[in-house]
């Protein structure tokens, strides 16, 4: 009993003991600190890499594409740890802002959209439709239009924050973000306008629809010209129809902009026009024979996977379209007009499991399956999904981004765990000197009876309780960090202009802040090591006391 | 059982001072009966101190054999002499030797902590806390339960070391020097509890003093000289 006791009460009452708790305490906050933050920024990475390639990915290795992908698909999904299947089309081509001098390379995606929400967790990230279970390319122009609204509310009152009663602010930076403000809020007004007109059209334009199916076939019957044409003046001032609608990646040079605080501000935005161009790169094209394809899109939603370097560089399209624009279309034989020579192709597939199977070797096992389906499948429609196909799972496949990022986390955690570990002759250094002070009276509990082993069991319970203590209050100390971090920084920025995550240029919105609980745990019990292995030497030095002598000590 | 409390037969100690040899105990013999108060007297440096922590198995003899209770302690295993040292014998030191961080009553309880186990003393928590308590009461510290060392005076501090040695209820107590620290008039008193200790519940008291004066109130006198003794 005297152990527990005496542990506890040296604990309490003992100052230096303070300052080895305060070591464990500083390290544990530190540990904790920079392992959730490196932790939470792969964890970001590989979402985002998740989120692009769903859990399995079966690709092509040349730009020709995936045939039969539909069917392949369908096979796939007979393996009953696959949820879903989906195609998937990625190229490159160049956007470009009607009226304006602006264009730029993006990676282009062909999805479809409702399929894509289930391989990933693409809806989470969308602007308008953000967490519906279905997104679609043809969302209501009400709904459109009221986020669009409210997003313009929001950019006005960072104007109306920053330039107070309505005149400019006096720093110049300041005044310059307002500018910048003012000009996306035009822009967001010429989308809103874009809107409220396609609105206005609507029911003219759907009236005007349905008397045409009506209405005889006989082209030349003026009445039936006359509403020809004047669909085609409403559908040329309305907006384009779902086949041409565009999902940018928000975070496209030049289309938003972030402020410091890491807000970012739209200025192409849904409602807008864009005009894609590709160079398609379809199955048995020469390269001289490769001529620009280009189509015209409305902007109607806006996604961010929080990973800036994704985003910034991506524009999603209906899948169907960019096959075509892709010349990825199904080839037909020159002698029957029916007989298709080449399949209509994607560029992977991208395949999600069940629920709970996100472990990688359960992964590996699934991704084995597929393989198998595949060869199958290839073996049974021979060419039909061309040379070279890869099946990896999605941290395979990106293993080029995450590898590095491991290895950055991995080095940062031993570097600190290193530092770290300098506690342990801290607590040493603390733990002799205390059992030195502590001679006589280990001498007097060795003269009433205290063993050796007990003697020991004081010091070693004093390390470890050192360690526990030290770890609540790290723990507790580097939880509330780690969730105000943000905060923080923003604090921090405003009081001595210091930004330690700059926003503008990093790749994500904010610092993560999910405490891993997980590697808390791993750190609390290396704390309470750590006490006990401070404590070991100085606890054998006391056992060894002999009481005769250590009650002489002086 | 033996009707001697202590029995040492022929006991020397040598220490090592540098490479010169200290032979502290050249031979001593001498026994204590139960229920008696024997006082040790030598001059300073005579292996008073050390005659009484071989008794109290705190150091060991290079020769000769102490039975404590008919026991032969040289012959114990660590774990039986520590045992004894807790229940079987109680110290009171010259210079207290209590513990800064502990009351009063945390003091006194000590000996009963070191004998049990943490779950053994959930289970007698209460009863010593009681037996402690009407122990310091006895002793005059009654309104001193809560104090810590450092706000006691030198003669509390010692009685606070008596009730230390007495909660586990020892069949010998050892004392050294145990007013040797005191002023004569807090040296008496304190003397006066042994005395009373010794005729109340017969408590056997084997005492170490240098003063003839306060020895001369024990029963038996032993005379500790050049490391033998007389007498």
């Amino acid at each position: 009993m005297y152990k527990l006791f005496l542990c506890l009460r040296y604990l309490r009452s003992k100052v230096l003991a303070y300052f080895a708790v305060l070591s464990v305490a500083v390290c544990v906050f530190m540990l904790l600190l920079v392992v959730s933050v490196m932790n939470g920024f792969l964890e970001q990475i590989e979402r985002a890499a998740k989120g692009l390639h769903g859990d399995v990915v079966i690709e092509s290795a040349t730009l020709s594409g995936l045939g039969m992908y539909d069917e392949l698909s369908a096979e796939l999904k007979e393996i009953p740890e696959v949820e879903a299947a989906t195609p998937f089309i990625l190229t490159f081509g160049i956007i470009r802002i009607p009226g304006t001098d602006y264009r730029q390379t993006v990676q282009v995606a062909g999805v479809r959209l409702a399929e894509r929400a289930v391989v990933s967790d693409f809806e989470e990230g969308l602007f308008v439709q953000q967490g519906v279970e279905e997104p679609t390319w043809d969302p209501s122009v009400e709904k459109v239009l009221a986020r669009l609204n409210k997003e313009s509310d929001r950019t006005q009152a960072i104007i109306d924050g920053l330039a107070g009663g309505g005149g400019m602010p006096e720093s110049p930076e300041d005044a310059d973000m307002v500018r910048r403000l003012r000009s996306a809020l035009g822009f967001q007004a010429d989308a809103a306008f874009k809107l409220e007109r396609a609105l206005e059209y609507s029911e003219e334009l759907r009236r005007i629809e349905q008397q045409l199916e009506q209405a005889s076939s006989d082209s030349t019957d003026p009445e039936i010209v006359e509403l020809a044409e004047r669909r085609d003046e409403l559908l040329q001032r309305s907006i384009h129809p779902p086949k041409y609608r565009m999902i940018l990646g928000l975070g496209i040079p030049g289309l938003s902009f972030r402020m410091p605080d890491g807000r970012t501000v739209r200025m192409v935005s849904p409602g807008h026009e864009v005009e894609l161009v590709l160079a398609p790169l379809g199955r048995r094209m020469a390269m001289a024979d490769i001529a620009p394809n280009r189509a015209m899109f409305t902007v109607i939603d806006d996604v961010t996977t929080d990973v800036w370097s994704v985003d910034k560089n991506i524009v999603y399209a209906p899948f169907e379209t960019l096959q075509e624009l892709n010349n990825m279309s199904a080839e037909y034989s020159a002698d029957d007009p029916t007989e298709v020579a080449v399949p209509s192709r994607c560029s992977a597939i991208h395949v999600k499991v069940a629920p709970g199977l996100t472990d990688e070797r359960e992964l590996r096992g699934i991704r084995d399956k597929v393989r198998g389906v595949v060869a199958d499948f290839e073996h049974r429609n021979p060419g039909a999904t061309g040379p070279g196909v890869s099946v990896q799972t999605w941290r395979e496949r990106q293993r080029d981004v995450i590898a590095p990022i491991e290895k950055q986390r991995t080095l940062t955690v031993i570097m600190f765990t290193i530092m770290s570990s300098a506690m342990v002759f801290l607590i040493l250094v603390i733990f002799y000197s205390i059992v030195v002070q502590k001679t006589r009276e280990i001498g007097l509990l060795k003269a009433l009876g205290a063993s050796h082993g007990g003697v020991a069991g004081i010091f070693l319970g004093y390390g470890a309780a050192v360690g526990v203590v030290g770890s609540i209050i790290g723990t507790i100390g580097g939880y509330y960090f780690v969730k105000h971090i943000n905060p923080i920084q923003d604090w921090v920025d405003d009081a001595f202009g210091f930004r330690v995550w700059e926003r503008d240029v990093f790749m994500f919105e904010r610092i993560p802040n999910q405490v891993d609980w997980q590697a808390a745990g791993i750190i609390v019990a290396g704390a309470i090591v750590a006490g006990l292995l401070g404590a070991i030497i100085p606890a054998i030095r006391a056992a060894k006391m002999q009481p005769v002598e250590a009650l002489r000590y002086e | 059982m033996s009707e001697l409390a202590v029995n040492a037969t022929d006991l020397h100690k040598t220490y090592s001072m540098g490479k010169v040899p200290l032979h502290v105990l050249r031979g001593v013999s001498f026994s204590v009966k139960k229920g008696e108060f024997v006082c040790i007297v030598g001059a300073s440096g005579s292996g008073k101190s050390t005659l009484l922590h071989l008794v109290g198995l705190v150091d060991k003899a290079d020769k000769g054999r102490i039975f404590l209770d008919g026991t032969d302690i040289g012959k114990l295993p660590n774990r039986r002499r520590n045992r004894m040292r807790c229940g079987e014998v109680g110290f009171v030191f010259q210079f207290y030797h209590l513990l800064p961080e502990l009351t009063v009553m945390e003091n006194t309880l000590l000996p009963s902590m070191v004998d049990s186990s943490a779950v053994g003393w959930v289970g007698r928590r209460r009863h010593r806390r009681t037996q402690a308590a009407k122990l310091l009461e006895r002793l005059g510290l009654g309104e001193r339960l809560k104090h810590r060392p450092k706000e006691l005076s030198g003669g509390e501090r010692q009685r606070v070391a008596i009730a230390r040695a007495m909660i586990n209820s020892p069949g010998l107590l050892l004392a050294d020097e145990p007013t040797g620290n005191l002023d004569s008039k807090t040296g008496g008193r304190i003397l006066d509890l042994l005395r009373r200790f010794n005729q109340e519940t017969g408590q056997t008291i084997v005492m170490v003093t240098h003063d003839s004066a306060l020895a001369s109130q024990a029963d038996r006198v032993l005379h500790l000289l050049d490391g033998r003794l007389n007498g």
